[in-house]
Parts: C-alpha cells; structure tokens; sequence
C-alpha cells in the first residue's frame, strides 16, 4: 500500500491559444501513493483537468516524466495508452458521458467487452457492479431514464469494470444535487477505503475535496 | 451497439436507407440494361445454325459479294463445311394491288430449301440480327429452289412471299392474298403471292416502324432482280448478295475457327466472321453504350453514397463526446473504426438489397419502354442472378470506399477537446 502509484516529475503541458502558449502544467512533480484518495482543488484554467488527462494517459506531457504503477507512460504509443487506460483506470466524468443507446447494464459491460471479457462473466460482473452502486433494479433503463445522480452512479460502474487500479474523477459531484453528491462521494470513499483503489479526484467543491485523504491545490498549472 | 444506435436513429436510417434503396434501383436498371443488349446479342447469335457467315468488305448489310450463288455453291465442297447459303438483305417497296397501302419494307432474300435448314429447333430464322419465328411448318415457300437464278436471272420468277404477322395485320393480308413489289429497274410492280405469314420480332411500332414498314422475304433471285443486285449495266451477271450462312459438321471451335481462316484466305476481299467474332465486333460496338450505361447507374450510386457519407459524418459530429468517451475509457482506434464500418454497411447493405426490388420493375419498365421505341420484341434488359452478384459487389465496394472516410475520422478523434464536445 505504501509504493507510488503515480509520479510525476516535472511535467510540463503547453497549450496554443491562437498566437499565444498556455502552459497549462508547469513543472509539475508529484507522488501518489497506491490506495490514496487525492483531490485536486483550483480555480477554473488552473491545470487541473490536464492533470487528470495527463495522468489518465489521455494527454500526454510536452517534458518530464510520468509514471503509472510502476511504468513509464508519457511516450506510450496510443495502442498502449488505450490498453492502460482499459485495463488499469477508471474514468468519471462531470457529465457522465453515457452511451445513449444502451442500457445501463450495456455501458458497464462495453469496457468488458472490449477486454475481451467472456459474455457470462462480464454480464455477471456487469450486474454486481450496478448492485453494488444500488442500481440493481434499474439495470435495463437506458440513461435518458436515469437521474443525474443515477447516472453518475452507472458511470462509476462502468470505471471498475476492468478491475482498474486507479480510479480518476473530473468534477463527479458537478452536475447533481448535494444529497446525491454526499452519496456519490461516499461510494468513494468506500471504493478507496474497502476496495484499495487509488482516487484521483478533481473539484471545485471544498466539502468534496475535504473528505480526501490529501488535497492538492493547483494554481496557474502549478502545484501550491 | 452498431444496431442501437441506427435504430435509436430512426428517421435518419430509413432516410439513409432509401437513398441507398433508390441509387441500387437506378444502377440495377442500367445495368439491367447494359448487361441485356449483349447478353441478347449473344443468346442469338449463340441459337444459329450457321457456323459461320461470310459478309462484304464493308458492312455486313451491303449487298457486296458478286457472284453470291456460285460461291455458295462452291463452299460447300469444302471440307468442313455442310450446308452454305447466300442471302440478301435490302429494303424494298411493295404495294397492295389495289393501291390502299403502300411502303418501304426490309426484304429478305433466300434460297428457301437452303435456308429452312437454318431454321433452330425453336422455329427461328436469324439473319443478320433480326430472328424470324415460324409458327408453322408448313407456312413456307411453295417452290423450293430458286428458279429465277436460272439462265443468268432469266428464269422463272419465284413470284412468292413470306410477311412477317406485323405488316400482315396492319395490312390485313394473309395466305393466299397478293401484293406487288416494284421493280427499280422500270419502277413498274410484279405481282407475288403471299405463301405465308411469319412472326417475327418486329412489333411494327417504335423507330423500326416508322422507317419499315414491316419484313418480308422472297426467294433470293427475285429480290436481286426488284433491286438491281442480279445483271449489270453491260449485261454481266452480278449475283450480289449480303452474305453467305456456313453451318459446318466440325465439332470444335477450334475447327470452326481454321475453317474460317481457310476460307478468309479463299475469298481475302470479303470478312469471315465466326460467331465469336461477331460477338467481340458487337461487344466493342456496344461497349460505349454500356459504358454510359453503368456511368448513369454508378453516378446515382455515387450521389447515394456521399449522402450517406455526410449523414453519417454529421451523425458521428453529433456524436464526437460520445465517441471521445468511448476513446477515454479504453475503445481501441479498430474498434471504433470497424463500428461506424458497421453502422453504414448494414444500411447500405439493406439499401441495396431493397433497392433489387424496384430495381427489377425499374428494369421491366425499361425493357418494355424500349421495346416500344425501337420496335423489336427483344429482351433489351436482363434481370440475372450475376446482375444482381454484380450490382451488389459494386454497391458493397463502393460503399466500403465511402464509409472508411468517416470510419478514419473517428478512429483518429481527439480525446481531451472531444469529451469537451470539440471534436
């Protein structure tokens, strides 16, 4: 439980705006540990989300390092990338980005299927998942049936699916209420505290990123 | 998913379906067409008796071989060859006695004992493309031979008539009944008594109609002497003819073809073809005709398809966070790809399997239409098992083309300004 599960090493991510470069990370080095529950908190264009992406091996860093379990993930060819992002991350998004023409047992399934998860196997694992977020009876509704907070909540089924080691959330609790939000960071807190599962969390919200292990505040695509 | 989302996409598949449906329909028809005009050649020229047919230097429509009997005649002593005739083919006017009805008519001339052999096992005479059914056997000539021939065309006259059922009811003439042709040489006109009527492919309507008014055949002499084709100016025998019908007793091609080769060089001014020489001069002589044929059938397909492209390209901009989610979470580049190949092969697969049904009226309508324009009871269209294999490979390929476009697009999509909804 103690060894890094991310490291960064002086990362840096330029973005070009017109004429002129944005350094949206700026140097920045950190350290995860394996089963920690982080948030990362800043204003809005402070960086936070190209770490997420950086870290998530969605983006990748103009300079410096970036280590994932053990593995040197910056200059991956895309191929690997996608394979790491299957295997051993879990994406949540703001706006829970669910496929509108399947159910919620088929959005947790499709990451499955595309591991090449036997069809049993993964229509069972598909179904513990949703128990396990509580939507065991709303399995076969498709998303525009659901709730923002349902929603969500077969998106973070959908981010275990693949058994991943990291779990990385951009703004889980923006789109819906702050009853649902508690209920949604508990399952977070149980995912990280029962399952070992390594959060990596980004919000604007304090209470949301009080109830983190640690709190990372970015500014100005620095780590403060 | 691939059926999900056309599915969820009603309105936008069916529309895509049915430009698809109505591009197949259009090349089907075309093709239908362009396949029809040779496989109709073909099937003709395939059902002949003759081996072989020995034609002018020009055109196999002049009547350009001097001494048409004798060369007949003298061909058939060469060894493989079993019967040989000559023909003529020229157009000539005829009348009703009583003056009512007159007009240009394509004749036929022929040696009737000879060219009865010709006839196929369906009753068909085909001579020079244009196939004469027989309802009856004996709805034929009453004199045999060819009696005018005689003594340098100083013989008697044939004086008989075969009209094909077209021209024979528009004229209300039947067996038994007289007409008159005219005689170029002093324009004056020779009585000839109709023997029997034939069918024929002529409908008497469409542009065949307006410029003939219908076919009828007589024996070859009488024909030459009525258009000039049997004496010269300074009283040689001419004896020209059209073409002289070969049916060989050699088995093989192969013999066909070295009989035909001796033959050419026998009579070097004139062409010998064999029927797989006339099929490769029509074949190249319709070649362009199909080509615009198919180049209409694909440019509606074509057209078909950039819909499609573009309905797909601006489903997929609709759908570029979905997809970019689809990336984020682990949905290889293949995968993404081999889902919108997917997603527009089946609706251009069902599209153009729609698309054969109309596709088939579409072509009847047309084989009917041309029919009557032309004025020949032919198969103009064909509506064949390899038509449709062709049509779908053709409608398949393309559509493989077309769909990799937005297929690439979305395998290449950027992740991070996606999942913003940027594309």
């Amino acid at each position: 439980m103690d060894e890094d599960m991310i490291v960064l090493k002086n990362v840096v991510k330029r973005y070009k705006v017109g004429r002129s470069v944005i350094r949206a990370l700026d140097n920045v080095s950190l350290n995860i540990r394996s089963g920690d529950f982080v948030a990362i908190q800043g204003p809005s264009g402070s960086g936070k989300t190209t770490l997420l992406n950086v870290v998530g091996c969605i983006d990748s860093p103009d300079s410096g390092t970036v280590r994932l379990d053990g593995q040197d993930v910056g200059r991956l060819p895309e191929g690997k990338l996608g394979r790491i992002r299957l295997e051993r991350l879990g994406f949540v998004f703001q706006q829970f980005h669910l496929i509108p023409v399947l159910t919620a047992l088929d959005n947790v399934i499709l990451p499955m299927k595309e591991a090449k998860i036997p069809r049993a196997v993964r229509r069972k694992r598909g179904e513990e998942l949703l128990s396990l977020v509580g939507l065991e009876k709303r399995m076969d509704h498709r998303p525009h049936q659901l709730s923002g907070g349902e929603m969500q909540r077969v998106c973070i089924a959908r981010a275990l699916a693949n058994r991943p080691k990291v779990l990385l959330a951009d703004e889980p609790t923006g789109e819906i209420d702050s009853k649902t939000s508690a209920r949604i960071m508990k399952l977070f807190r149980s995912l990280n505290g029962k399952q070992g599962l390594t959060v990596l969390l980004v919000t604007h919200d304090l209470a949301v990123a009080k109830q983190a292990n640690r709190t990372i505040t970015m500014v100005d695509g620095r780590i403060r | 998913m691939i059926f999900q989302g056309l599915a969820r996409r009603k309105l936008r598949t069916i529309l895509v379906v049915t430009s698809i449906m109505i591009s197949t329909t259009l090349l089907v028809s075309m093709m239908s067409i362009s396949d029809g005009m040779y496989s109709m050649y073909q099937e003709e020229v395939r059902e002949r008796k003759n081996d072989l047919v020995i034609t002018g230097p020009e055109t196999t429509y002049q009547a350009a071989i001097s001494g048409g009997h004798e060369m007949a005649e003298n061909i058939s002593d060469v060894e493989g060859v079993h019967r040989s005739t000559p023909f003529l083919m020229e157009p000539a006017t005829i009348r009703i006695p009583d003056g009512t009805r007159s007009g240009s008519v394509l004749s036929l001339g022929v040696i009737p004992k000879e060219a009865k052999y010709f006839l196929s096992r369906e009753m068909t005479l085909t001579l020079q493309g244009i196939s004469l059914n027989f309802y009856e056997e004996d709805n034929w000539f009453r004199i045999d031979d060819d009696p005018r021939y005689d003594d340098g065309f100083e013989g008697k006259w044939g004086g008989e008539v075969m009209l094909d059922a077209a021209l024979a009811q528009k004229w209300k003439l039947g067996t038994g009944d007289r007409i008159e042709a005219m005689d170029e040489r002093t324009s004056e006109y020779r009585v000839f008594f109709v023997s029997g009527v034939f069918g024929s492919d002529l409908s008497g309507g469409g542009i065949l109609g307006e410029i003939i008014s219908g076919l009828v055949i007589f024996h070859l002499a009488d024909l030459q002497c009525l258009t000039l084709h049997d004496i010269g100016g300074n009283g040689t025998v001419l004896d020209e003819v059209s073409g002289v019908l070969v049916a060989s007793d050699l088995g093989s091609d192969v013999s066909i073809s070295q009989l035909a080769r001796t033959l050419q060089s026998r009579y070097p001014f004139y062409h010998v073809y064999t029927k797989e020489d006339l099929l490769r001069e029509f074949k190249q002589n319709i070649d362009f005709t199909r080509v615009y044929y198919l180049a209409i059938g694909s440019v509606s397909l074509v057209i078909g398809l950039l819909f499609v492209m573009s309905v797909i390209l601006i489903s997929l901009h609709e759908r570029t966070r979905e997809l970019a989610t689809l990336r984020a979470i682990g949905i290889s580049r293949k995968t993404l790809f081999t889902m919108v190949m997917g997603e527009s092969m089946i609706v251009i697969i069902i599209g153009s399997l729609l698309g054969f049904i109309p596709g088939y009226f579409a072509s009847m309508w047309a084989n009917d239409y041309i029919q009557a324009s032309v004025g020949l009871q032919w198969d103009f269209t064909v509506f064949s098992s390899k038509l449709l294999i062709d049509t779908f490979t053709w409608v398949l390929g393309a559509g493989l083309m077309i769909s990799m476009v937005p297929a690439i697009r979305v395998s290449r999509i950027n992740i991070t300004s996606g999942i913003k909804g940027g594309g």
